[in-house]
């Protein structure tokens, strides 16, 4: 009977709120995630390869401000995105797919824990971890350029520091909904993460495809959706080919039908079906 | 049905359906504070009704009310005060026993630094020791069931349910886990326990509930199951054959003999007998046979198990 039998002690403490349980929920897939050595490996040659070569180019070519077409240009890039798939297919496969394959639904739902926060808290987990590649080097990058210009006037560079965070933010989730939409899908990781960067890239192609008949079959393919949403952002302007309309359309589509389904299908699970 | 002061779980009607198929229908019980089997057949609805109390899925008619409190609009306070061990596997295999009782504990509202000790002394209170350091994945079934239990203990939960504990455990494993359960009792605590292995409920429950086919079959305590509802009397003879015949005989004139086992020199008889004993002491005398033991007939839980199934049978 174990090295120390003992008998049974109750617990005296006082509960957490429930909001802070999500959180837990957040921390631990979080924590889970900087374990893998695959992520750790991406996340530094994506470091090396995405941001350390334009952040030391941007700082030392000579330039007055910064300007949110540097930003966009940077934010654009196809080696970015193509980081941003790749680790988001890995971090997000394992989201749901691991609590399907070990049937480990029942642990969260029968606790106080409702599915709009076990959502969340995977959710957050998630934006923590791709945070790391998405979100913060953007503006470091910016804050570096910012901080190495010639010019005197910082204001405008503030401006753009700021855009810079909302792209980042928007960098950071987009990609999360489709992907743990496909995670929920199947109870195998592996075929989660493949399935997810195949999705991408399939979509990439037919956008790349199509566009030739009509510019906005480009919406279909989330890296020129990413593009267009940056040129928006940071007040470029997107191509008159493009229309407005069907590019909001399409971005609040990428995030809110995967989500419905994910929660209809956590619903699902959490009522034992 | 009023429930008593010291109910812990009250269902009122409650139906359940999956599709075409009723998994509980109409089902009523008072559940009492202390360890109570809930026995049936699989397929019975014995799952059923956990998920349902524990408000993981929703009856399609009926009530639930637990330790006073409505499911239905205390759903999550009455989550707080209930841990749950699941039938099947659920664990994440790819934790640590630690990582995952702790984790688990922090869901329940545990801050980390609560979460932690209290992990390791559930740990070492279910007798994992060393392996809790190791992934799940390499755990023996037995194993897994204790951090099955170690994880529902873990915040401390006022009611405990209990799916099938004992499920694909050893003997001794067995053993174990129910001596834990008796633990776990001791610090006053409602424990509703899931299970057809009716040896295992015998040796822990104060009170039983037989169900099938998604209905009350019947409850009751165990002391006043296991006496059974009818007057069974045992009586031990001893004699020459001739003389045992003519007993047996002239018994089964007076009294509805239920069954007679030869045991080693002696007879087992189990008689109906609503009155007293001298008759039987009368009759033992007179046939020359020498009556060795007369006593109440205490059933197994099996049998008031059978019995309870069998009534349903012929009820419908």
């Amino acid at each position: 009977m174990g090295i120390d039998p003992i008998g049974y002690k109750p617990w005296t403490g006082k509960l957490t709120a429930r909001h802070d349980r999500i959180l837990v929920i957040a921390k631990t897939l979080f924590r889970t995630q900087l374990r893998s050595k695959w992520f750790i490996l991406l996340l530094v040659l994506g470091y090396i390869g995405v941001f350390a070569f334009p952040i030391i180019f941007n700082a030392l070519m000579p330039h007055t401000e910064l300007d949110g077409i540097t930003m966009s240009t940077e934010l654009g890039s196809g080696l970015l995105f193509m980081f941003t798939v790749l680790l988001a297919s890995l971090v997000c496969s394992d989201s749901i797919s691991e609590d399907l394959r070990s049937n480990s639904f029942v642990l969260y739902f029968s606790r106080a824990i409702k599915t709009e926060s076990y959502l969340a808290g995977k959710l957050g987990g998630i934006f923590l971890t791709l945070a790391l590649f998405c979100f913060f080097p953007p503006i470091i990058m910016a804050i570096a350029i910012l901080g190495t210009q010639s010019g005197s006037d910082y204001l405008p560079g503030l401006g753009i520091l700021a855009l810079t965070v909302v792209a980042a933010f928007v960098t950071t989730i987009f990609l999360i909904p489709f992907s743990v939409f496909i995670s929920s899908l199947t109870k195998r990781k592996s075929h989660a993460a493949i399935g997810t960067f195949m999705t991408f890239m399939v979509m990439t192609i037919i956008g790349g495809i199509f566009s030739e008949f009509d510019a906005n079959w480009n919406l279909v393919s989330p890296g020129s959706m990413l593009e267009y949403f940056y040129d928006w952002i940071f007040g470029i302007g997107i191509p008159q080919s493009i229309n407005e309309g069907i590019l909001a359309a399409v971005f609040a589509a990428f995030i809110i039908i995967p989500m419905a389904l994910v929660y209809l299908r956590v619903k699902q699970k959490a009522e034992g079906k | 049905m009023t429930p008593s002061p010291e109910t812990t779980i009250t269902s009122k009607n409650i139906t359940v359906s999956y599709g075409h198929i009723t998994a509980l229908d109409n089902f009523s019980v008072n559940v009492p504070s202390g360890i109570v089997g809930l026995l049936g057949p699989n397929g019975a609805g014995k799952s059923t009704f956990i998920k349902a109390v524990l408000g993981l899925l929703v009856p399609d008619s009926g009530q639930i009310t637990i330790a006073g409190k409505s499911l239905t609009t205390e759903g999550e306070i009455i989550r707080d005060m209930i841990g749950y061990m699941p039938e099947h596997d659920c664990l994440i295999d790819t934790f640590t026993a630690v990582e995952l009782v702790s984790y688990m504990g922090q869901i329940s509202g545990m801050q980390k630094k609560d979460a932690m000790p209290r992990c390791h002394e559930m740990l070492d209170f279910v007798g994992i020791g060393e392996e809790r350091y190791r992934p799940i994945s390499s755990y023996s079934t037995g194993m897994k069931q204790k951090v099955k239990l170690a994880q529902a203990i873990v915040h401390d939960p006022k009611i405990l349910f209990l799916d099938e504990p004992t499920n694909g455990m050893d003997p001794q494993g067995r053993e174990e886990m129910l001596d834990l359960v008796k633990k776990i009792r001791a610090s006053d605590k409602s424990i509703l326990v899931s299970t057809h292995i009716l040896d295992d409920l015998e040796k822990v429950s104060d009170h039983a509930i037989i169900i099938g086919e998604g209905r009350l079959i019947t409850e009751g305590g165990l002391e006043e199951l296991l006496a059974g509802k009818e007057s069974l009397r045992v009586v031990k003879v001893r004699g020459q054959a001739p003389d045992m015949e003519k007993f047996l005989k002239v018994l089964g004139d007076v009294y509805e003999v239920r069954s007679i086992t030869p045991e080693s020199g002696q007879t087992s008889i189990i008689i109906l007998n609503q009155g007293d004993g001298t008759p039987i002491f009368r009759l033992s005398k007179e046939n020359n046979v020498q009556l060795r033991a007369y006593y109440p007939h205490k059933a197994s839980l099996e049998d008031v198990f059978v019995g309870a199934m069998e009534n349903k049978g012929g009820d419908q």
